[in-house]
């Protein structure tokens, strides 16, 4: 019960995180059906990248993408399925700064929107998940 | 004292057979002193000792009270150096007879301590190591390119050596490895390894030797990205020889646990760095282990489709002069599905999730390089999506990489798919091939029911002219034509880009004649238009099988036939237009009648940018007529909404079939 409640405030936590950006440059909360798709893939696969945050085998990258910052944290069986959980989310945050970029007519935007989302998302991580500062060192929050 | 036995000891002698040389000469070396003085105590000190394979530098022996330091300022062996390295024995024995170091410590500077003890026997000249209880961490910065490593776990080893043989026993308890990144790494590890080499005397100059190797996995797990595997008795063993020029596997037999047995041989050439010849017969494949263990983590990592086996296949294979010679595969009573990705992982058993599947597989393909076989491919049974696929062969002619099927045919429900004139080939980059065939009706009343649609009457029918696949893109020649609603649909230009990939992207133009509007409302609950409709689809683009743009319309058949629209079907159509759409009559009027007679019913829709730009038979004062009345009593449908965003139209046109409309009539 409180796993399931855990899961649904992180959901709505990503949710938050992927729509709270209206002051930022551009209108970072622009909505195709492309980024529609996009976000809701990357709500969906919050449930299964929520563990690896809280133990610490995942982190957040200030490149804005998810790094497997402690192998050793996640049991051998489960080590291929975290590699691929994290592939696929880079790949969908790779696509969604792109898209709002492209949605915004402003594709040359993209780093900014990038670095924008990464901040943003390390300010929102919970404490106790790891976190990169500007030079690439991980800190617990 | 210091003796220089530089000279004595410059023998050109290869590989490990110097070791032995050299516990020959420190048993000379030690022989000396002894002579010399009977002491409690004594030291003996060498300059230097070179050697093809190992020099050493700085050599100092001390023997107290029967125990014994060896220190080597540098101990070279191959490229590798080492400095300040110690061995001391907690008990040295000696004789004329032989050596004898026991309760050893072998220390390299910066390394944890190694326990060893040595043995050497003067007459037989063989030297016996044995290292017990080593931690895996000490005995891996021994080894060049282990250093990186994280290592763990205790081995016990023994080594013989005598100037004919070689023999290793080594043994891995709890151990474990992983590299930087995680991505290969092994727990609880235990492994036990026998591997023995005697010099063959043939007589020839070159050194050659035979070798066995026995191997066995007896506990822990694997991770080497993306796949994973558990110790279940996995064990090889291997007889071959090596010399100079080559390492040559004989024969090879393992077995892989539970996966299957493998069998192979093959040649390596040590000086041109090639491979010149491996043969492989891989039988017994447990097909659900080999796809779970084996073949899916690499699917997965491209969230290809999950795949599920049974059943028992072989593969083997012959490899020489760079290229495959031969294949042979085959499957006996083995069943294969696959389903969707994002699905499967939820819900493995449902049914809706599997998207291909067939039963009672038996296959057998020989494949030759230069030469023409045939293929045999049978299923019992499978399913395409939801609905069921009969009994059906596939006879394929191979000859190289050439592929060809004359006809096969593939039960659907009550008709049949046809493939007919399938030839294939590889440029020496890519796969082109080309087919035929046809769909032989299928009754479209059974086919709406599996494919859990509204029920349609009528049969389905296809003629298909020639499909080709080439770069990356799957395309077709001719017209796709499917018989339905009494009339046809005709697919022309039909091309799908990527139709594997990501986002595969189709293009089409679509022709629709003659439909029966009778069957087409009655299937669809839209209400009753009686008549026929033609449609023409320009430029339909479809991207991950979602409408991107297309220039659509639809109009009522010319010629001569009965025209009515029932005051449902009014409504119904009204409510596609939105709020804005009408009709131009009275709610009073409408009520009145139950049919309407009509000249024309047409409706258009651009798309683009996920906005419909609508439009009718004929423009209207705001808007544009969707229904042109004819006859008594006649009525104008007209729609006053140009612009309707794709997905809202979607949503309308769902909420009139639900009959959940809630049409706003003026």
């Amino acid at each position: 019960m409180t796993k399931t409640l855990r899961t649904l405030i992180h959901i709505m936590l990503a949710a938050f995180l992927l729509t709270g950006f209206a002051h930022a440059q551009g209108n970072l909360e622009i909505n195709t059906p492309a980024i529609a798709q996009l976000k809701s893939a990357m709500q969906g696969r919050h449930a299964q990248l929520a563990p690896f945050y809280a133990s610490g085998a995942v982190g957040l990258a200030h490149d804005g993408t998810v790094q497997l910052r402690d192998a050793s944290l996640v049991p051998l069986p489960q080590r291929g399925a975290a590699n691929n959980v994290i592939a696929a989310e880079n790949a969908d945050r790779a696509a969604l700064y792109r898209e709002i970029a492209r949605a915004n007519g402003n594709p040359s935007w993209e780093a900014e929107i990038r670095s924008t989302f990464a901040t943003r998302w390390i300010d929102k991580a919970q404490p106790g998940w790891w976190v990169q500062n500007a030079s690439s060192v991980w800190a617990k929050k | 004292m210091t003796v220089i036995c530089r000279q004595v000891c410059s023998r050109p002698e290869r590989g490990w057979r110097g070791i032995v040389a050299l516990a020959s000469l420190a048993l000379a070396c030690l022989l000396i002193p002894i002579k010399l003085a009977s002491a409690q105590q004594w030291a003996l000190t060498l300059d230097s000792v070179d050697h093809s394979g190992f020099a050493l530098r700085d050599v100092r022996l001390v023997w107290s009270g029967g125990k014994a330091d060896l220190r080597l300022g540098k101990l070279r062996i191959a490229d590798r150096e080492w400095r300040d390295v110690k061995l001391s024995c907690g008990e040295l024995n000696f004789s004329a007879t032989g050596l004898d170091c026991r309760k050893g410590l072998l220390k390299l500077a910066g390394f944890a301590s190694l326990p060893v003890s040595l043995s050497y026997s003067k007459a037989s000249g063989s030297l016996a190591v044995v290292i017990e209880q080593a931690s895996a961490t000490s005995l891996a910065q021994l080894v060049p390119g282990l250093a990186a490593w994280k290592m763990g776990g205790r081995i016990d080893a023994t080594f013989e050596l005598t100037p004919q043989r070689v023999a290793v026993r080594a043994f891995l308890a709890d151990a474990s490895f992983a590299d930087a990144a995680g991505n290969h790494a092994g727990e609880h590890l235990a492994a036990s390894l026998h591997a023995e080499a005697s010099r063959s005397d043939s007589g020839t100059a070159a050194t050659a030797w035979n070798w066995t190797v026995d191997f066995a996995w007896t506990g822990g797990e694997l991770f080497w990205q993306p796949v994973y595997l558990q110790a279940e008795q996995q064990s090889a063993h291997l007889r071959g020889s090596l010399d100079d020029n080559s390492i040559r596997i004989d024969a090879a037999t393992t077995q892989l646990g539970k996966l299957a047995q493998v069998a192979f041989s093959g040649l390596w050439q040590r000086r041109e760095q090639v491979l010149e010849r491996l043969t492989l017969d891989a039988q017994g494949i447990d097909l659900d282990k080999a796809v779970t263990t084996l073949l899916q983590p690499w699917l997965d990592q491209s969230a290809l489709p999950k795949l599920s086996a049974s059943g028992t296949g072989s593969v083997s294979f012959e490899y020489a002069a760079g290229a495959l010679q031969k294949l042979d595969v085959g499957l006996d009573s083995a069943a294969l599905s696959a389903s969707d990705a994002a699905t499967a992982t939820n819900t493995a058993t449902n049914d809706d999730a599997v998207r291909f599947s067939l039963a009672g597989v038996n296959a057998r393909i020989p494949w030759r390089r230069d030469a023409a076989t045939q293929a045999e491919f049978s299923a019992a049974a499978g399913s395409l999506g939801r609905l069921p696929l009969g009994a059906l062969k596939l006879p394929v002619s191979m000859n190289g990489l050439n592929l060809k099927l004359i006809k096969a045919e593939i039960p659907v429900l009550d008709g049949k798919l046809i493939l007919e004139n399938f030839a294939a080939h590889h440029d020496g980059d890519n796969w082109h091939w080309h087919l035929g065939g046809a769909l032989e009706p299928i009754a479209m009343p059974l086919l709406t029911e599996r494919l859990g649609l509204p029920r349609m009457n009528g049969v389905l029918s296809a003629a298909i002219p020639d499909i080709g696949y080439a770069d990356g893109t799957l395309s077709l020649d001719g017209a796709l034509v499917v018989s339905v609603f009494d009339g046809f649909l005709a697919v022309t230009g039909l091309k799908v880009v990527d139709p594997l990939g990501k986002s595969p992207r189709l293009l089409a133009e679509v022709q629709m004649r003659h439909l029966d509007l009778g069957m087409l409302t009655e299937t669809f609950s839209f209400g009753d238009i009686t008549g026929y409709i033609d449609g023409d689809i320009k430029g339909l683009e479809l991207v991950n099988w979602r409408p991107q743009r297309f220039d659509a319309k639809l109009i009522s058949s010319p010629g001569d036939y009965r025209r009515r629209i029932s005051q449902r079907a009014v409504q119904n159509i009204s409510s596609l237009g939105g709020a804005g759409a009408a009709a131009a009559i009275q709610r009073s009027f409408l009520n009145f009648f139950d049919t309407f007679g009509y000249s024309r019913i047409g409706l258009s829709c651009v798309l683009a940018d996920g906005i419909c730009r609508m439009g009718g038979v004929e423009a209207a004062p705001l808007g544009y007529v969707i229904v042109k009345g004819g006859g008594i009593p006649a009525l104008n449908v007209i729609g006053y909404n140009r612009q309707v965003h794709w997905d809202e139209l979607l949503s309308r046109l769902q909420a009139v079939i639900a009959g959940n409309s809630r049409p706003v009539i003026r």
